[in-house]
């Protein structure tokens, strides 16, 4: 064989074996996707229902650069967060979920800023159940005006399930049953934050250390797997 | 009508006026859950999900007596709900004065109390939020619990002076109304 057609043999080869690597690792997220797939059909008990967005896969989350024209974060916290949620929304649909309300979850940790509320807004406006369904969640568990917004804006969604989730959002922050949207209308252009809801809701009073009753309280109950009194438990011994 | 029939009455009543003076908080809210399944030997996965939470709660005398939970959630295929009638509430009080809340909800669901915070507004639990930082196992398969978060705030729609089944039946009744089904 001539050096010419050695080289072009060396090439041929390299090119089947890249194709071949595509291939098998295209194979291999299909078989992840097709064996989550199988996991999630069996859960059908109780609550479990919407669980069905389970996905290894979707763990390991490349860093985008897409992000660069995006807000600038207020901290690296937030920072680090708008990366992860821009990251799992950049992701195939079946594949997202799980990754983006991880990410999500991580936001009650800081402050609505504009470049959070952005990035929130657009999942919303998307109208995928669970993940909008998330936000509305996490907007309900705010005490500000920002948040009543967002779930205002939500009401309005050209999908009945995202805004029908809105409403029940809204009622559960104002505390009551509302009519019809335009009531809800009414009542966020009126309404105000409760001080101490605000407190209660901000995560960082939860490592006040100032809580000696939840890891003594003992629910009734016949099951009797509820934690004891640790001074019951002295007396037992 | 003699005197042991006036006082077997007066007992009847005592007890009937003490039933329907019990106080129905409804807290409505949400909850979200992230779950690690199991399946042996064969892989590990995560998912997370949130549903829309009705604590129904009755006290006398600020203690709890009675209680149910009802979760709501929507899916492609439609908009369910599901009575945890085997759920436990209970809380006491602390910090000085007794002004804040700490208790702990127990779902038939999960094998272990989720902790709550919550405030006082005039003399009852307003509002609380759930600790997230928790390990829960669920009752039965391969469902590992890591974290239950949420919070939930008084409806005065579903309170007052009733009963947690009149409660709960207004709650149902108003998530019929809105395209929801039993699970």
């Amino acid at each position: 064989m001539s050096n010419g057609s050695k080289r072009i043999a060396l090439a041929a080869s390299a090119i089947i074996i890249f194709t071949a690597g595509i291939m098998g690792g295209m194979r291999l997220a299909r078989a992840k996707q097709a064996s989550h797939a199988t996991d999630s059909s069996t859960l059908g008990n109780t609550t479990s229902v919407s669980l069905g967005s389970a996905n290894v896969a979707g763990r390991v989350v490349e860093r985008s650069t897409h992000g660069n024209n995006k807000p600038i974060a207020a901290s690296p916290a937030e920072g680090e967060i708008l990366r992860n949620i821009r990251d799992a929304m950049i992701l195939p649909q079946e594949s997202r979920t799980t990754p983006l309300l991880i990410a999500l979850e991580q936001t009650t940790k800081i402050p609505l800023s504009k470049a959070l509320l952005d990035e929130l807004r657009r999942i919303v406006d998307e109208g995928e159940i669970e993940s909008s369904h998330f936000v509305l969640s996490l907007m309900e568990q705010r005490e500000e005006k920002s948040s009543v917004d967002l779930l205002m804006h939500a009401a309005t969604h050209q999908n009945p399930d995202v805004a029908d989730r809105a409403l029940f959002a809204l009622e559960a922050v104002a505390g009551t049953v509302f009519k019809n949207r335009e009531e809800a209308t009414i009542w966020a252009a009126q309404w105000k934050p409760d001080a101490e809801r605000i407190k209660l809701f901000d995560p960082n009073q939860e490592n006040d250390g100032d809580n000696p009753i939840v890891s003594d309280l003992r629910l009734p109950g016949p099951r009797g797997h509820a934690p004891k009194d640790p001074a019951q438990k002295q007396e037992e011994k | 009508m003699n005197m042991k029939s006036i006082i077997a009455t007066g007992a009847i009543a005592l007890t009937s006026l003490s039933l329907a003076n019990a106080e129905v908080l409804t807290y409505q809210g949400s909850t979200r859950w992230a779950a690690t399944l199991f399946t042996p030997n064969v892989r590990t996965g995560s998912s997370v999900t949130s549903y829309t939470t009705y604590y129904i709660v009755e006290t006398i005398g600020g203690n709890v007596v009675n209680s149910l939970k009802i979760d709501a959630w929507t899916t492609n295929s439609g908009r369910f709900y599901y009575i945890d009638d085997s759920f436990y509430f209970d809380y006491g009080y602390y910090g000085p004065g007794g002004v804040d809340i700490a208790g702990g909800i127990e779902s038939d669901d999960i094998s272990s109390v989720l902790p709550f915070r919550g405030k006082l507004k005039f003399g009852k639990l307003d509002s609380f939020s759930l600790y997230p930082a928790v390990d829960y196992y669920r009752r039965n398969g391969n469902l590992d619990i890591t974290t239950i978060t949420g919070s939930a705030r008084v409806n005065n729609y579903f309170s007052g002076y009733l009963t947690v089944n009149f409660a709960a039946d207004a709650v149902l009744d108003y998530l019929e109304s809105r395209g929801f089904y039993e699970y």
